[in-house]
């Protein structure tokens, strides 16, 4: 395999698990942060400038700005809280190895039943990604709407000003 | 050009399982969220792999863009729902929540 491949992987890959391992949360962020950077660039050579471009623009900058709002509003946790959650905070990933090669087993014995899946996809891909998400997949553009509608109500009701909640 | 793939269908798996196993074990909502970005990337990152193999790069493109809209979407709620739990409970532990609780 070529050495750009590997460092692309390496750059998704190490950032994720340095991310679910962090302890402290700000990192745990910023390790995302460098993950969906790997993401990006794993897409751009995989032939998907656009969704790249897409994940560059919301994964490395929206996701991680909302991340590190909130950790910096929430962090208001006691010395001891801190301490009683360091215990057993590697200890609980003890069994992750387990569930990786489980899982990476079962998609190896089944990799006819997925090949077979990906051969039924019949899409007709004349045109452009914009001309897909407008024409094709034009439901799926007004569930994109009303879900960003939804988020954009949800939120502002969350914290409306005198709510009891808020 | 084989080789590509299996690498990264070996990444999809890892990123599930790391994201998926976060949520399962994680006691702060914030590491649960962490967890569920780190699932959702092993997703959008599948989709994209698959339309390469398969040819179709343009669809699965769209079909990603709309996974990442959805996630941020979810993620700015959850965030929203973080910050009112935290100002209400004074913490961020799933296993505090209990005023549902029959």
């Amino acid at each position: 395999m070529e050495l750009h491949l590997l460092i692309l992987i390496g750059l998704l890959l190490i950032p994720a698990v340095l991310a679910a391992f962090a302890m402290d949360l700000l990192r745990a962020a910023i390790a995302l942060l460098v993950a969906s950077l790997g993401l990006a660039l794993t897409m751009f050579n995989l032939g998907a400038p656009l969704a790249g471009s897409f994940e560059l623009s919301v994964g490395v900058g929206l996701i991680t700005v909302l991340f590190v709002n909130a950790i910096s509003l929430t962090r208001l946790v006691s010395e001891e809280e801190r301490l009683e959650r360091t215990k057993d905070h590697y200890r609980r990933f003890a069994l992750l190895p387990v569930l990786v090669v489980l899982i990476g087993a079962l998609m190896y014995r089944t990799q006819d039943f997925w090949a077979a899946g990906l051969e039924f996809v019949k899409y007709d891909e004349a045109g452009t990604v914009g001309e897909i998400l407008w024409k094709s997949r034009g439901l799926d553009l007004i569930g994109q709407i009303v879900i960003i509608m939804v988020g954009v109500y949800g939120v502002a009701i969350l914290f409306r000003r005198g709510s009891p909640n808020g | 050009m084989v080789n590509i793939f299996v690498a990264d269908w070996i990444a999809v798996i890892i990123l599930f399982c790391i994201g998926l196993y976060t949520m399962i074990v994680a006691k702060n909502m914030l590491r649960i969220l962490i967890g569920f970005e780190i699932m959702t990337k092993g997703v959008t990152l599948a989709i994209i792999t698959a339309g390469s193999v398969n040819g179709k790069i343009v669809f699965s493109q769209a079909l990603a863009i709309t996974v990442i809209v959805i996630e941020v979407v979810f993620i700015a709620i959850a965030l929203a729902i973080v910050m009112i739990t935290q100002k209400n409970k004074r913490s961020l532990d799933v296993r505090k929540l209990t005023n549902l609780k029959g």
